[in-house]
């Protein structure tokens, strides 16, 4: 009955509908494209005080490398002072005078680096390529010096061999997209109901608290299931992302974790009185978390242990551990229950709790 | 004027008498706002690392023995078998793992070729690759300087090099065995170090660009979601018809509503620049009234665009979604969070209608830099432009809507 009832209201605003089911679509397509800690073709300024042929070789592979585009040569540090502040150029690198005997020699030379630090993430991610950058020059030169050591490292890079920011970020935006559609819609509904009033005549009836609570939430949650459906498809044909465990495996995993995202939802609207109350506590409580605390964005374990241990609490930390070893890593259940288990828990934690503050209510 | 008080004083008591929206408009940010940026931090500080040692000789002990002079590195020990390895990695257990392989120092004495593996969980992309950078330094260091100890010729300039190189610490050398001189030297490999200089931000401190961007979401979400579900609110449950027939004008009921949310807006940001100083660390380098004209700016452009899209939605739900949209848009866009540098064409494009990645623009500047006004006309002019545009749509959009 409720279910009807609630799908009659969803199919009448078709217009809610329609931004319901294009929103998390767009935003997967937008970000996928956007969110990227990779960057291509970053001004930089070279200062070269020795003008030999292994500093020119090494500068053209700075450019060479697609992470850099020289667009100056200052002849002092003044110069590149002014670069920083006229010409945008993120980088700069000194390279010191008699570049090519010091390294024949003695061995070994030194590269000035000069970041902007005012950004420092950009800056590190920099210093990477630069670093990377560097060590191929190096391993070049011995190669072609001969003066090569008799051992080497080989490098693998498991999971992700092409090293794709996308694996990192695709996972992510799934969840947040996931997580605040659905938590969105279930905590309006209610809430919306005890705006208007309606909230008094639904609870007079003689169905089960339970039941309007189930009611209610089904069918947004079936409206978020088709939209996580479309936005799997998404990452998978446009992203290129693969999913080596079981498909049904990650349905499962979807579907538990909008559960928690619409109890979770639930838990925000009973506490709330009006659709404003419901909204505000969801963007407060769950965006920014979401983006901070999920190890999304920003490694988890770097941060302080307070936060390591906060992070705990928040369902989307668990979903995009369990999202990620189930599309990349290929993990089954046995690898991932633990994770599931934590999202049921505390699925049911939440709802108990929202029952016991609809009670209260009368 | 006596009208629009009037209506700021309706709004201001809506507002107050509703306590738990206005703990979620006044404290939840403050207290997000102390709390967030101890968490947005993309350095790298601690990397799992495990070993397996085919070897078990003197040198591998010692490279090994190396990890551990450096401070982002964790051991979680020696594993026996590559099976036992790979349980770990999958279980996000350890993020690198080493291997030596079996006779790797007789190798290394008869200079026969012989490698090291280092393998890396590379879902995260970046970490993978400053993680298997560090050690590839971490051993290419150690054999340098285990090379060059047979090799008198080199010591100086290993001396000169390791002084200036970033990632060789000073307990490397210390560790060095002492070899018996006889042993044939493997060759040496030339190598090139960098040292790092840091300009405009010489603590390091990532806060910097964090802490001011954290603060313009914040005041964001206040400017933009409350207004934009404030009159569809009034539509929805009907009070806004009884409006429509006071003789109260259009704009000065718009206005009535945008007061209350402005001035609690221009609030927020004071009391978060007082944060900022106070537990961040962090004082506004160039004028306090020139920010805070333009942040009066940029709150109208928000609430402007919340009142455009109230007016222009049939309910709540819809005007939430909407702004949600564009919310994250916004954000996800602006370079908060991540570098517009990676970001295609297109989507600096898209940035060009973006109002919170000019402001973002401005907060740097100010802020951090110092920049007068000459270097944030162009931001300020724009934001004006929004301003006005946006406003304009918003009152001819409700008189449309109320007819």
């Amino acid at each position: 009955m409720i279910l009807k009832k609630e799908f009659i209201h969803i199919f009448r605003d078709t217009i809610t509908l329609a931004l319901v089911l294009a929103m998390p679509i767009a935003l997967v397509l937008l970000f996928g494209f956007t969110i990227s800690t990779d960057i291509r073709n970053a001004k930089i300024s070279v200062l070269d005080q020795s003008k030999d042929t292994q500093s020119k070789t090494l500068v053209n592979q700075l450019s060479a490398s697609g992470y850099f585009q020289v667009v100056s040569y200052p002849h002092n540090e003044l110069e590149i002072d002014n670069d920083f502040k006229n010409k945008g150029i993120k980088l700069a690198i000194i390279i010191p005078p008699s570049f090519e005997g010091n390294l024949s020699k003695e061995g070994s030379a030194t590269l000035q680096v000069i970041n902007d630090v005012s950004d420092l993430n950009v800056a590190s991610i920099l210093n990477n390529y630069v670093r990377a950058v560097v060590q191929n020059y190096t391993a070049d030169y011995n190669d072609n010096s001969s003066r090569g050591s008799a051992f080497d490292i080989t490098v693998k890079m498991l999971y992700n061999p092409e090293s794709n920011s996308v694996y990192m970020f695709v996972p992510g935006i799934i969840t947040l997209i996931m997580v605040l559609v659905t938590a969105l819609l279930s905590s309006i509904t209610l809430a919306r109901e005890k705006e208007t009033g309606t909230m008094r005549m639904l609870l007079i009836t003689p169905v089960k608290k339970i039941h309007i609570i189930v009611g209610k939430v089904i069918p947004y949650m079936i409206i978020s299931f088709i939209s996580t459906i479309a936005i799997l498809i998404i990452s998978v044909t446009v992203f290129k992302m693969p999913i080596n465990g079981s498909l049904l495996m990650l349905l499962f995993l979807c579907i538990i974790f909008m559960l928690t995202a619409a109890s979770f939802g639930m838990l925000i609207s009973s506490i709330s009185r009006t659709q404003v109350d419901a909204m505000m506590i969801t963007m407060m409580g769950l965006f920014l978390p979401t983006v901070l605390l999920s190890g999304f964005l920003f490694p988890l374990n770097s941060m302080p242990m307070v936060f390591q241990v906060l992070a705990n609490i928040f369902p989307a930390k668990w979903f995009i551990l369990a999202i990620k070893d189930v599309m990349i890593k290929g993990s089954g259940f046995f690898d991932i229950w633990l994770y599931l288990l934590i999202l049921f828990v505390m699925a049911v934690v939440f709802i108990i709790f929202s029952l016991s503050r609809l009670d209260k209510r009368n | 004027m006596r009208t629009i008080l009037i209506l700021i004083k309706k709004e201001f008591l809506q507002v107050f008498r509703n306590p738990l929206l206005l703990s979620i408009l006044v404290v939840a940010p403050l207290v997000e706002f102390m709390i967030f940026p101890f968490c947005a931090d993309y350095e790298i500080k601690v990397l799992n690392i495990a070993f397996i040692d085919n070897d078990r000789s003197q040198i591998s002990k010692d490279i090994i023995h190396s990890f551990n002079s450096s401070d982002i590195f964790v051991s979680k020990g020696l594993l026996d078998n590559k099976e036992e390895a790979d349980e770990m990695m999958k279980h996000d257990k350890i993020d690198l793992l080493v291997e030596i392989p079996s006779n790797f120092e007789d190798r290394l004495y008869n200079n026969e070729h012989t490698q090291i593996a280092v393998t890396a969980n590379a879902i995260n992309s970046v970490k993978a690759g400053i993680g298997t950078g560090y050690v590839q330094e971490i051993i290419g260091g150690y054999m340098q300087d285990f090379a060059a100890l047979h090799t008198p010729a080199n010591m100086q300039g290993l001396m000169s090099s390791s002084s200036m190189s970033m990632m060789q610490r000073k307990g490397d050398r210390k560790q060095m065995p002492a070899m018996p001189s006889t042993l044939i030297r493997p060759n040496t490999a030339a190598k090139v170090n960098i040292s790092n200089i840091y300009w405009y931000n010489e603590q390091m401190n990532y806060k910097n660009l964090i802490v001011p961007g954290i603060l313009v979401i914040l005041v964001t979400l206040i400017g933009c979601y409350v207004t934009a579900l404030n009159l569809v609110r009034e539509k929805e449950i009907g009070t806004i018809e009884q409006v429509n027939v006071t003789p109260i004008r259009k704009w000065q009921f718009l206005l009535g509503k945008m007061i209350p949310f402005w001035l609690l807006g221009m609030a927020e940001f004071g009391a978060g620049l007082i944060i900022m100083k106070f537990i961040f660390g962090i004082s506004v380098q160039g004028s306090i009234p020139l920010l805070l004209g333009i942040t009066a700016i940029y709150l109208f452009v928000m609430l402007g665009l919340g009142f455009f899209i109230s007016s222009v939605s049939e309910n709540q739900l819809q005007s939430m979604f909407i702004v949600l949209f564009l919310f994250i848009v916004f954000v996800l866009l602006s370079g908060v969070f991540t570098p517009t540098e990676g970001m295609p064409g297109w989507a600096h494009h898209i940035n060009y209608l973006n109002p919170m990645s000019f402001y973002i623009e401005v907060i740097k500047k100010i802020i951090l830099k110092g920049s007068a006004f000459e270097s944030v006309m162009t931001e300020t002019i724009v934001l004006s432009v929004m301003a006005v545009i946006i406003n304009t749509g918003a009152v001819l959009s409700y008189r449309e809507a109320s007819k």
